[in-house]
């Protein structure tokens, strides 16, 4: 589905992706997991086309990707949401889902004046109101986007993403924020997600969201890959538990008697 | 409102503004506010596509209604063409520019833009007023014909106003048409946020130059009937103050709303007539007004009077 092949970007003096490579297999849920600043959400701005990477390759459906443009790769079926939300404030919810379908409605200049998007856009109202209510917001399609809460607006973002009919959906820290009952309802959404047949590139720090929904995790730190594996293993490898909670043995360090 | 009483409402406005005229057939002053103020709402229209909707500001609007005008009123005095042709080159040709202008500068925003704008538009004024060879320069062009149909010529200020609400309705009428559509929503997506417009799948760069495009239509459209209610034009017309008071109206109105220019063009236009006496202190007015909208009216009179409060509050079913 996504090969990642020996990707780099540097920042100036700092390497914020380093030589990284992983594949994520079709209808997964691939974790990507790491401490601040491993270059987890750099590596999703690669890969959702904001940032080009200084070397290495992006394989999607078979093809390369490293040189698309975030609207062109959206069009390919790669959608994606923010760490901090980026919703259209000022629109209501509906019309919000409607504008992310862009890249699979057709209708034109002429047809817009003519009046000749008619059916289109009334196929297109039905669709954002099903994925609306398939997300959780059905009741709520004639607010504005920013008049919701802070749970409900990243669903927004999620019903966003599925708009533009996506294969890869990229999720970039989807439970910041969120209360329990918000993170339990967001884990069912992206089980359901999966199960429409939709592969899900996941960043996350909650640690048991993430071990309990991923089928496979990606472990960054500092810019590289340290682990790559099943939760499980993830769990019990000596690298991942050394990046998060500090290396050296216990004997190492000398007590006052 | 129900979409069925929506459009009865329209309907009764259409028909009380085009009585109007009818009703009040000897006050010409009046008339005159009046298809001057159609006129305006269509330029004014055009840069609300581009600033209220898509979010590119432009102080340069004044450039694009004056290649209207010079277009056709150049077009239809040397060469003859019927005016309502060349009033559609001359829409053409502010297309042209904008395309022009667009390419480079939709990489810019706020005060960058407001720079660019400025600059174009200075760039047509100095160019208008020293081209003698095409523009006649500061003598202006006289004599530009008026619009006809067949032998019947719209030579009174009845007739100026019906050409130009008529063509008013329809401008609303298309604008309406392309906000509601995937491109008008594509407008306010790059308003709204630009990054998550790119990742929804909207190509910034090219809609943003097709804000520009359709918003320069609009204005050079009214700049060319401008030409040829008044058969006369020179640069004068065409400064940096005109691009001011397009803006101003657009502010005060409201923008990114159907009614907002409208609003916007009949106010200004019945308090510019007032402000005639200050005369050169009516830039000092507009600063004022334009202080005032931006402190206390921030959506305009439209968006701060008529948007249901509603709107803003969660429905309380959601809960």
């Amino acid at each position: 589905m996504l090969t990642v092949k020996n990707l780099t970007m540097i920042f100036g003096g700092l390497t914020a992706v380093n030589d990284v490579s992983f594949i994520v297999n079709k209808n997964s849920i691939f974790g990507l997991i790491g401490p601040n600043g491993a270059g987890k959400t750099t590596l999703f701005n690669i890969i959702s086309g904001f940032l080009e990477p200084l070397k290495g390759q992006i394989i999607f459906k078979g093809d390369d990707i490293q040189n698309l443009k975030p609207y062109q790769l959206n069009k390919k079926g790669i959608a994606r949401t923010y760490q901090v939300i980026k919703i259209f404030k000022n629109i209501t919810i509906l019309e919000s889902v409607m504008t992310a379908m862009h890249s699979r409605l057709k209708s034109g200049l002429l047809a817009a004046i003519t009046g000749n998007n008619f059916l289109e856009e009334r196929r297109a109202t039905k669709r954002a109101l099903e994925i609306l209510e398939f997300v959780g917001l059905s009741h709520t399609s004639d607010n504005l986007a920013g008049s919701l809460s802070y749970g409900q607006q990243r669903q927004l973002e999620i019903a966003g993403a599925l708009a533009s009919e996506p294969s890869l959906l990229l999720l970039d820290e989807p439970a910041a924020g969120m209360n329990t009952k918000e993170k339990n309802d967001l884990i069912k959404l992206i089980k359901k997600i999966q199960d429409m047949g939709v592969t899900i590139l996941i960043i996350e720090h909650n640690m048991r969201l993430i071990m309990g929904i991923a089928d496979h995790i990606c472990v960054l730190n500092e810019g590289k890959k340290i682990a790559d594996g099943k939760p499980k293993e993830i769990q019990q490898n000596e690298d991942v538990i050394k990046a998060y909670l500090g290396g050296g043995d216990i004997n190492d360090y000398n007590f006052r008697s | 409102m129900s979409n069925t009483n929506k459009r009865y409402f329209y309907f009764l406005l259409i028909l009380i503004a085009g009585l109007l005229p009818v009703v009040f057939h000897d006050q010409i002053f009046l008339i005159m506010l009046m298809y001057s103020s159609a006129i305006y709402t269509i330029a004014v229209s055009g840069l609300d596509i581009l600033f209220g909707y898509s979010g590119q500001i432009s102080i340069g609007h004044a450039a694009f209604y004056g290649i209207g005008a010079y277009t056709s009123a150049i077009l239809s005095t040397r060469l003859g063409i019927t005016p309502w042709i060349t009033m559609l080159l001359g829409g053409i040709l502010a297309v042209i520019f904008a395309v022009l202008i667009a390419i480079p500068a939709v990489k810019l925003v706020h005060h960058f833009l407001v720079l660019v704008t400025i600059g174009f538009g200075q760039i047509f004024y100095t160019f208008v007023g020293n081209a003698k060879q095409l523009t006649n320069g500061h003598t202006g062009i006289m004599n530009i014909p008026y619009f006809k149909i067949g032998s019947f010529s719209f030579n009174t200020m009845i007739s100026y106003f019906y050409v130009a609400f008529f063509i008013m309705l329809m401008f609303l009428f298309i604008k309406h048409k392309i906000i509601k559509s995937r491109i008008g929503r594509a407008f306010i997506a790059i308003r709204e946020n630009p990054t998550s417009a790119n990742s929804s799948g909207i190509n910034v760069r090219y809609y943003k130059i097709m804000a520009f495009a359709i918003s320069a239509f609009y204005t050079g459209i009214a700049g060319a009937m401008y030409a040829h209610f008044t058969n006369y034009i020179s640069p004068s017309t065409f400064t940096f103050s005109q691009s001011i008071i397009f803006f101003v109206m657009l502010l005060v109105g409201g923008k990114g709303s159907l009614f907002g220019p409208i609003v916007g063009v009949v106010t200004l236009t019945v308090v510019l007539q007032y402000l005639q006496a200050l005369s050169q202190y009516q830039s000092l007015a507009y600063g004022a007004i334009l202080l005032f909208t931006v402190l206390f009216l921030p959506q305009g009179i439209v968006g701060s009077v008529f948007i249901s409060p509603k709107k803003y509050f969660i429905s309380k079913k959601a809960v």
